[in-house]
């Protein structure tokens, strides 16, 4: 029972109404203490994209001609996250061979890719919701690139809340969520962008 | 042996998976017989619901579903008939896109298709809390014991979000920011009325 | 044994040390299922018993584990878990597993799982180790529990869905969508902080 969702609505959407990280937290923890530096930040947003592209679409190769024949549904979340330990593994050693300063600048940052629950949490909703191979590619990709947007606009912002005078209770985590509040409602305000159907 | 070795890292991934996997197989096989009847009986409850029948636990549910209903096929409409002692219901089986995925549920009529009698879900994947509201029980009632009429069921423009409860009335109350879900089920269900009015019923409305 | 070191891991996991408010973990699922109370109980006893459970196995074979497969070996424990947890479930509460759907898998990829078996599993023995993921699970059902109550009453007006608010109440649907949990979740820490970074100080 494949959604009827086109391929190109399922990307914006992906990327704006129902962004991965202020609509669905998934991938909270890099998000909030990679965005203090804007460099990292544009890095793994990289990382993340090419990362849950790649995933998601290996994932739903592996689930449909591996899992779903030999009924192995019940194996689906350890299917899943080695497939995805095995794509950051690869990414890591090229991302090392081709740019040595993006691979200094993202340090434990790759490996925890892994355990990063957007890229867990998409293949997940991929195989919940029955895409199909090319809606999949799409859904990984845009909420690869929802995510790093969001998290470059809020390093951006962090850079000036930072110098800005609040209490010490406040500082840090404290503002960074509720600056995180406000970005999600800011993007809430794009559901009228597209009509679905 | 060394356990930096490569061959102990070999061997030891291997045996762990191994072992764990064993076992989780094992609880899978202990769990899965529940688990497939809970899926079937959830199933049994949802077409029971709409048609509005009652049943005072599951064993009822099943006992009452595998006496007096009655499945069959027709125009790739899958329809269960419930023939009691003084009445009837026809329920339909719809499936469509909701927001995010698939919404499948169970629509169901009087005999003649003339009055709508009730709603419930089967699977759906909207926002929780959200989306998937539409499974909460305000929400399903509004769509009991309402008159079928040549108008499509609508979204009301008036947003209580605590229901509308008039069987006359063509207008349904949507959940409180879901409207895009709210909207395309209505789309959903009324494309299987007018489906069950086609295949099934008197169609005095020509569409 | 000895009970002031459990007594120090329980207080520290509550409060000085707090998974949510203080080391920022765990925050994915605990913004996604706080707009009702009885989900967000579920998800925090599946966290609490994952990481409980999944942090004795591994102090038990850390002395076992290579070190190039250590993190594999660790998300392998984890999900063990957590399957056996999502798989009782689904036999015996399926309306609360298909509510809470792809959130119990993602207790996986929940940094508090994975942050407790670095930073305490691999370094202390089982029963110890045991006690952490308990006390660690406590600690972030607290707040969470204390972040959905709120959501669930602003925003639908019920308490374990029995309805509490008067009828005239509206609901403030903000509470329901997601950027409420952001703000509360960020009062909660700006509270919190208040009392911790007096007491505490030049600790950390």
């Amino acid at each position: 029972m494949r959604p009827d969702v086109t391929p190109l609505i399922l990307f914006i959407a992906s990327i704006f109404t129902s962004n991965i990280l202020l609509s669905n937290f998934l991938g909270m923890c890099s998000f909030i203490s990679v965005s203090k530096d804007f460099k990292s930040s544009n890095g793994l947003g990289l990382a993340v994209t090419l990362t849950l592209t790649i995933t998601t679409a290996l994932n739903w190769l592996v689930y449909k001609y591996v899992i779903l024949p030999l009924k192995l549904e019940y194996l689906t979340y350890i299917v899943f996250i080695i497939v995805i330990a095995a794509v950051v593994q690869v990414l890591e050693m090229l991302i090392e061979r081709i740019s040595s300063s993006l691979y200094m600048a993202l340090g434990i940052f790759l490996p925890l890719i892994t355990v990063n629950c957007a890229i867990f949490g998409v293949a997940l909703f991929m195989q919940l919701r029955n895409y199909d191979f090319i809606q999949s590619v799409f859904f990984g990709a845009g909420s690869g690139l929802g995510w790093w947007l969001a998290i470059v606009t809020l390093a951006a912002i962090r850079k000036k809340v930072d110098v800005a005078p609040i209490p010490s209770a406040l500082k840090g985590p404290g503002i960074t969520l509720i600056t995180i509040g406000f970005m999600a409602m800011a993007f809430i305000g794009f559901s009228g962008m597209i009509s679905v159907q | 042996m060394n356990r930096n070795s490569k061959i102990y890292t070999v061997l030891f991934t291997f045996i762990i998976s191994f072992v764990f996997i064993l076992i989780l197989s094992f609880f899978n096989g202990m769990t899965i017989q529940r688990t497939e009847k809970n899926k079937t009986l959830s199933t049994m409850k949802a077409i029971l619901n709409s048609m509005g029948i009652e049943y005072a636990d599951d064993d009822q549910a099943y006992a009452l579903f595998s006496k007096s209903i009655k499945h069959e096929k027709k125009d790739s409409l899958d329809i269960y008939t419930f023939s009691g002692l003084s009445d009837t219901a026809i329920a339909v089986i719809f499936n469509g896109s909701g927001l995010w995925g698939s919404i499948t549920g169970s629509v169901a009529f009087d005999k003649d298709i003339s009055m709508l009698l009730g709603v419930d879900f089967i699977s759906q994947n909207e926002t929780p809390g959200l989306g998937g509201r539409i499974e909460e029980k305000w929400f399903k009632d509004q769509f009991k014991n309402r008159v079928v009429s040549e108008k499509p069921l609508e979204l009301s423009k008036n947003k209580t979000g605590k229901g509308i409860y008039d069987s006359l009335s063509n207008e349904i109350d949507a959940v409180t920011g879901a409207s895009l879900t709210s909207t395309y089920l209505l789309n959903i269900i009324n494309s299987y009325i007018y489906k069950a009015k086609k295949v099934l019923g008197v169609s005095r409305y020509e569409h | 044994m000895n009970t002031k070191k459990y007594g120090k891991i329980l207080s520290e996991n509550l409060f000085s040390n707090n998974p949510v408010f203080v080391q920022i973990l765990g925050i994915c699922s605990t913004l996604a299922v706080t707009n009702n109370f009885i989900n967000t109980l579920v998800m925090a006893s599946g966290v609490t018993l994952s990481t409980a459970f999944s942090n004795f196995t591994i102090s038990a074979i850390k002395d076992l584990i290579p070190r190039k497969v250590r993190m594999i070996v660790q998300v392998l424990i984890i999900s063990f878990y957590v399957i056996i947890f999502d798989l009782f479930l689904k036999a015996f509460v399926p309306q609360v597993s298909k509510v809470l759907g792809p959130y119990v898998g993602l207790i996986i990829t929940n940094c508090i799982l994975m942050g407790r078996a670095e930073a305490f599993a691999q370094a202390n023995p089982p029963l110890l180790s045991f006690w952490d993921g308990i006390s660690s699970g406590l600690g972030y059902m607290y707040v969470l529990c204390t972040i959905a109550f709120v959501r669930e009453l602003l925003g639908f007006g019920t308490i374990l869905n029995i309805r509490v608010m008067p009828d005239s109440f509206l609901p403030w649907t903000i509470m329901v969508m997601a950027p409420s949990a952001f703000f509360i979740l960020g009062i909660f820490i700006w509270i919190v902080k208040g009392p911790l970074l007096q007491k505490g100080g030049n600790r950390k």
